[in-house]
C-alpha cells in the first residue's frame, strides 16, 4: 500500500512538474502578448468575478486592429490571496504574461510586491490607495473613497437629513468607504460602529434600533441580496424615511423597483453605453467593478500598442491622462492611481439617471 | 410600531425558521444518533427546486412549493440510502457518518452553485403586494408592553403558523401512530427495535425522508421571506443544530423551545451589542449550555 | 521553477498544519473542529508584532507561539468536558467565535481590510525575501515539527495519548490524569499551527480573516483523514494531494468557474468515498 501511495505522489509531482518546464519551450516568433487576469470566479465573489471577467473579453474585443496579438489568460482565485499568489505564480512562469490584473485588495496587496519585483505590469481594482503606492509598475483604478464620501456629505446637507442611520456590510470596499464618510462628518450618523456580517440577511432589529434612534434616514451599504432584503424589511415596517447609499443600489437588480425615487453616490458614469453593451452580449447587468475592468483592459491594450519593454509601458501608462474611459476621464497620478468623480444619481422610472 | 414588541415578534419568527431546521435535525438524530451536517444542504434543495420551477419554468406556486418539500424529502431519503445505511450496515462510528455527512454537504452545495450560479435569488414574484398584518397589544397588557405593537409579514406569518403545525403534527404522529412508536422505540435503542421485529432500516429511511422534507419547507421560507443562495444551508443548519442542543437533542418540544431561545438572544443580543456579533453571541450560548446543561433544557 | 517554490511552501505550511493536528485528532482521538483558529492566531499575532512594532520576524514568532498556546490553554480547558458529538460541535463554535473576533475587532486587526506590508524574516543580516530562501527557512520549520512530532509520539508522553483515544476512562481507572494530557497535546498542537500562521502571514505579506474561517479547519481536517490519521507521513502526503490537486484542476482546462466549485465537489465525494471504503485513510492505522 504505502509504495502504491508513494507512487502516486511523485506521479503528482511529475506531472505538475512537467507542465511547468513544457511551457518554457514555447518559441513562435510571434507571440501574443499575455495578460493574465486573477479573479474570484467562484466562492462568494463569484458574481463580482464573473462580471469583471466578461468586461474584460468585451474590452478586449472592442480593439479591431492592433500591431500586436493579444490574449487575457484568466485564473481563479476566489478572492483569497494564497491563491491569487498561486495564480500569479502560474501566470508568470508558465504562460509568460507581461502584465496582470487583479481584483479586491488582499490579493492587490499579495501580488503588488511580487509584480513590481519581476517587472510584470501590475493594474489593480481594489478600493486600497496603498497598493500602487512607490511601485514604479503597479497601478489601482478605483474611485477615492473620499471623494465618494465628500459628495456624498454634501447632498445629505443639502436634503437636511441629520441622523442617518447607517447599515454597512463588513467588507472591505464599504468599509473604506464609511471609514471615508465618518471621517469627512461623523455628526451626521447614527448607528455608525454597526457591522453586518456579509451573510447576514435579518435586519429587523438593526432597523428597529435605527427607528429608535430617530433616524431620519438610511444609508445602506450593503451586498447585493442583503440590500434587497434590507429594503424591503424597512418598507415592511411602514418606515417611510428616505433610503440613501453609495454605489450597492447599482448592484441589486430586484431592489430597484423598490427604491424608486431614492438617490444614491456613485462613481462617475460608467457610461450606460457601456451597460448597454454589456447587456446585450452577455445577457445581465454589470457588477461593482465591470467598469474598470473593462477600461483597465483598455488601457493596457492600448499602452501595450506603443511598444516597448515592461519599463516603457510603465512609462506610458504613468503618463496617460484624460483617457477616455467608461469611468469618465481617465488620469494617472503620481502614486500610480486612477481616479474618478463621484457623482450623485437618482433612480427615476427604474433607470439610473444622474442629478445635477 | 415600538421596539420591545417588534423585538419579541422578530426574534419570534427568526426562532420559528430555526425550529424548522431544528425539528427535522432532531428527528433523524432521535433515530440515527449522529449529526447529520448534510441536513443543512437539503434546506438549499427545497429552496432552490421551487426557485426553478416556480421562477424559471413559471410552474404554479403551490405545485412548485409542494414538489420542493417532496424533492428535499427524496434527497434526504437517498443520502441514507446512498451512504448512511451502508455505513452503518459497517458498524461506522459516528464520527464516520458525520465526516461523510460533511462531504455530501460539501459536495451538494458546490454542485448548486455550478447548477444555478452562486448569486443570491429571490423566491418572491411580487414586492410590495405581500400583506402586512398589524400586531397590537391587547390593551389589557399595554402597561407591560411599552406601546401598541408591531408589524409581521404574510411569509413570516406562514413560518410561524407552520412551525407550530408541523411541531404539532409531529407530536401527534411519534405518540399516537404505530409509525411514531416503532420510531420511538429505535431511539430508545436501535439493536433492540431490531430483535422485536422492527424493520429499522426502512424506518429510518422515512425518517430521513420526514426530516429532510421538514428542512426543505424551512429552505423555502426562508426563500420567500430573505431569498436563496447555495450557502444558505450551513448558516440555518448552525443554528437548528444550537437550537437542538440546547433544548436537548433529539427532543422535539426541546429543539423548538432551544429554536426561540436562540431567536430571542441573537434579536435581543444585537439591541445591546453590535449586530456583527450575532454569529459569536450564538455560539457562545451553545458553548455556556454545553458546559452547564449539556442534556439540554428539558430533561429527557 | 518559481512556481514550484511557491507550491512547496505552501505545502511546507499546510504540512505542519496537518502534523499539528494529526496529533490532537489521530493520535489523541479529541475530533478538534477549530485548528484554523490558532492558524489564524499565529498569523494576526506575528502580522500585527511585525507590521506596527518592526518586531524581529523570530521573535514575533515566538511571541506568535505563546500566545496561541495561552488561548488553547483556555480553550483546551473548556472542550475538555465534552467528548465526541459535542467537542466537535464546540470546537466549531469556538472557530466562529475566534473568526468573529478577526473580522469584527477591527481596533486590532482592521477586519475585512487585512493587514498588507508584512516583512519577510531577517536573521542576523541574512534576508529571506527571495522565495527559495524563505521555503528553505519553511523546510526547517517544517523539519522541526515533524520530528518533534515524532519524538511525542513515539515516546511514553505519546503512548498514554494513544490509550486515551482507545478508552479514557480504562486509564482514568489507573490512575492517569487524562486532563492533563489531553490539554497538553492541544495546547502543543495549537502551537504548532501559530508557527504555520506565522510563515504564512510573512510569505503572503497579507492577512485577512477569510483564510482562518471554518471551511479551513474541515479542509486541514480532511487532510489527515485522507492521508490517515495517527500516521504522521500520511499527514505530509495528504498535504502533499490536497495542494497539487487544484493546480492540477488548473490545467485540465476546465472552465474557471467550474474549476473551484469542481474541486469542492471532489473534496467532498473523496471524503464520502473515504468513509465509505477507507476510513484509516491511505497509509493510516487508526479509523474514526
Amino acid at each position: 500500500m504505502k509504495k502504491i501511495v508513494t507512487g502516486i505522489a511523485v506521479v503528482l509531482l511529475i506531472v505538475v512538474g512537467i507542465f511547468a518546464f513544457n511551457k518554457k519551450s514555447d518559441t513562435v516568433s510571434k507571440e501574443p502578448i499575455k495578460i493574465g487576469v486573477i479573479l474570484p470566479l467562484s466562492g462568494d465573489a463569484a458574481f463580482i468575478g464573473e462580471a469583471a471577467k466578461n468586461s474584460a473579453i468585451l474590452a478586449k474585443e472592442g480593439f479591431k486592429e492592433t500591431k500586436n496579438d493579444y490574449e487575457l489568460i484568466f485564473e481563479d482565485d476566489q478572492a483569497d490571496s494564497k491563491k491569487t499568489v498561486s495564480a500569479f505564480r502560474k501566470l508568470v512562469d508558465l504562460d509568460k504574461i507581461r502584465a496582470v490584473g487583479t481584483g479586491f485588495a488582499g490579493p492587490g496587496n499579495a501580488i503588488a510586491p511580487l509584480s513590481e519585483k519581476e517587472k510584470i505590469i501590475h493594474f489593480s481594482i481594489a478600493s486600497d490607495l496603498n497598493i500602487a503606492k512607490n511601485k514604479k509598475f503597479v497601478f489601482n483604478h478605483w474611485i477615492k473613497p473620499e471623494n465618494e464620501a465628500k459628495v456624498y456629505i454634501e447632498k445629505a446637507k443639502n436634503q437636511g437629513l441629520k441622523k442617518i442611520a447607517m447599515l454597512n456590510t463588513n467588507q472591505q470596499g464599504i468599509i473604506a468607504v464609511r471609514d471615508a464618510i465618518l471621517e469627512e462628518d461623523p455628526t451626521l450618523f447614527i448607528l455608525k460602529d454597526e457591522l453586518i456580517a456579509p451573510q447576514e440577511k435579518d435586519f429587523r432589529t438593526n432597523i428597529i434600533k435605527a427607528k429608535n434612534n430617530g433616524a431620519d434616514s438610511f444609508l445602506l451599504m450593503l451586498l447585493p441580496g442583503q440590500l434587497v432584503s434590507a429594503v424591503k424589511q424597512i418598507r415592511e415596517m411602514n418606515i417611510k424615511v428616505p433610503i440613501t447609499s453609495v454605489e450597492s443600489f447599482e448592484y441589486d437588480q430586484e431592489a430597484v423597483p423598490l427604491l424608486e425615487g431614492e438617490w444614491y453616490v456613485t462613481a462617475a458614469d460608467p457610461s450606460s453605453d457601456f451597460t448597454l453593451k454589456f447587456k446585450e452580449r452577455f445577457n445581465s447587468l454589470p457588477q461593482p467593478g465591470s467598469a474598470y475592468a473593462y477600461d483597465v483592459i483598455r488601457m493596457l491594450i492600448t499602452s501595450f500598442e506603443e511598444g516597448g519593454n515592461n519599463e516603457n509601458v510603465a512609462k506610458t501608462l504613468s503618463g496617460m491622462k484624460n483617457f477616455p474611459g467608461v469611468t469618465g476621464a481617465l488620469s494617472v497620478d503620481e502614486e500610480g492611481n486612477i481616479d474618478s468623480r463621484a457623482v450623485v444619481k437618482k433612480i427615476t422610472g427604474g433607470k439610473f439617471v444622474e442629478v445635477k | 410600531m415600538d421596539i420591545v414588541p417588534q423585538l419579541i415578534l422578530n426574534s419570534i419568527i427568526a426562532g420559528a425558521i430555526y425550529a424548522l431546521v431544528a425539528l427535522g435535525f432532531n428527528l433523524i438524530y432521535g433515530a440515527t444518533k449522529f449529526f447529520n451536517l448534510a441536513h443543512g444542504v437539503v434546506a438549499a434543495i427545497g429552496g432552490y427546486i421551487v426557485f426553478y420551477l416556480s421562477k424559471t419554468l413559471g410552474l404554479n406556486l403551490y405545485l412548485s412549493v409542494a414538489t420542493g418539500v417532496l424533492l428535499a424529502g427524496f434527497a434526504g431519503y437517498l443520502l441514507d440510502k446512498l451512504i448512511y445505511l451502508p455505513l452503518r450496515r459497517k458498524k461506522a462510528s459516528n464520527m464516520i457518518l458525520l465526516v461523510a455527512s460533511l462531504g455530501a454537504f460539501t459536495a451538494i452545495q458546490a454542485i448548486i452553485a455550478i447548477v444555478f450560479t452562486s448569486q443570491f435569488q429571490t423566491l418572491s414574484r411580487n414586492f410590495g403586494s405581500q400583506k402586512i398584518f398589524e400586531v397590537s397589544c391587547p390593551v389589557a397588557l399595554r402597561s407591560i408592553c411599552y406601546g401598541v405593537g408591531g408589524v409581521i409579514t404574510q411569509t413570516q406569518l406562514i413560518i410561524f403558523i407552520s412551525g407550530m403545525v408541523i411541531m404539532g403534527a409531529l407530536v401527534i404522529v411519534l405518540k399516537k401512530t404505530m409509525f411514531g412508536k416503532m420510531v420511538r422505540a429505535i431511539s430508545d435503542d436501535e439493536e433492540v427495535a431490531r430483535i422485536v421485529g422492527i424493520n429499522t432500516n426502512k424506518i429510518i429511511g422515512y425518517v430521513f425522508f420526514i426530516g429532510s422534507a421538514i428542512a426543505g419547507l424551512a429552505g423555502i421560507l426562508v426563500g420567500f421571506d430573505t431569498g436563496i443562495e447555495p450557502t444558505m444551508g450551513m448558516n440555518l443548519l448552525l443554528k437548528g443544530v444550537i437550537a437542538s442542543v440546547i433544548g436537548g437533542v433529539g427532543n422535539i418540544y426541546g429543539g423548538v423551545l432551544g429554536a426561540f431561545l436562540i431567536g430571542f438572544v441573537e434579536n435581543f443580543g444585537i439591541w445591546k451589542i453590535s449586530g456583527e456579533w450575532k454569529d459569536a453571541i450564538a455560539f457562545a450560548v451553545l458553548i455556556v449550555f454545553l458546559i452547564f446543561r449539556p442534556r439540554g433544557i428539558i430533561k429527557k | 521553477m518559481e512556481y514550484l517554490i511557491h507550491l512547496a511552501i505552501l505545502f511546507s505550511i499546510y504540512g505542519i498544519l496537518s502534523l499539528s493536528l494529526n496529533l490532537i485528532v489521530g493520535y489523541t482521538g479529541l475530533p478538534s473542529v477549530t485548528h484554523a483558529a490558532f492558524y489564524g492566531i499565529g498569523a494576526y499575532a506575528a502580522a500585527i508584532l511585525l507590521v506596527s512594532y518592526g518586531m524581529n520576524f523570530f521573535l514575533a514568532l515566538f511571541a506568535a507561539i505563546i500566545i496561541s498556546a495561552l488561548v488553547a490553554l483556555l480553550i483546551g480547558l473548556i472542550l475538555s468536558k465534552f467528548d465526541d458529538d459535542y467537542y466537535a460541535l464546540a470546537s466549531f463554535g469556538f472557530n466562529i467565535i475566534i473568526f468573529s473576533i478577526f473580522l469584527n475587532w477591527q481596533g486590532l486587526t482592521r477586519g475585512p481590510l487585512g493587514i498588507p506590508g508584512i516583512s519577510k524574516p531577517v536573521l542576523f543580516g541574512l534576508d529571506f525575501s527571495s522565495n527559495l530562501l524563505f521555503l528553505i527557512l519553511s523546510l526547517i520549520f517544517l523539519a522541526i515539527i515533524y520530528f518533534t512530532a515524532r519524538f511525542i509520539v513515539n515516546s511514553s508522553f505519546g503512548r498514554v495519548l494513544k490509550a486515551i483515544r482507545e478508552d479514557e476512562t480504562a486509564l482514568q481507572v489507573f490512575g492517569y490524569n487524562t486532563l492533563y494530557y489531553k490539554l497538553a497535546i492541544f495546547v502543543i498542537g495549537s502551537a504548532m499551527a501559530a508557527v504555520a500562521g506565522s510563515l504564512f502571514a510573512s510569505y503572503i505579506t497579507f492577512i485577512d480573516p477569510s483564510s482562518f474561517w471554518l471551511m479551513e479547519s474541515i479542509f486541514i481536517l480532511a487532510i489527515i483523514i485522507l492521508g490517515g490519521l495517527s500516521n504522521l507521513k500520511g499527514s505530509l502526503l495528504g498535504a502533499l494531494f490536497l495542494i497539487l490537486l487544484p493546480e492540477i484542476l488548473r490545467f485540465i482546462g476546465l472552465p474557471n468557474e467550474l474549476a473551484a466549485q469542481m474541486r469542492q465537489v471532489i473534496y467532498g465525494i473523496i471524503l464520502i468515498l473515504l468513509m465509505l471504503y477507507r476510513p484509516q485513510g491511505l497509509v493510516g492505522e487508526y479509523k474514526l
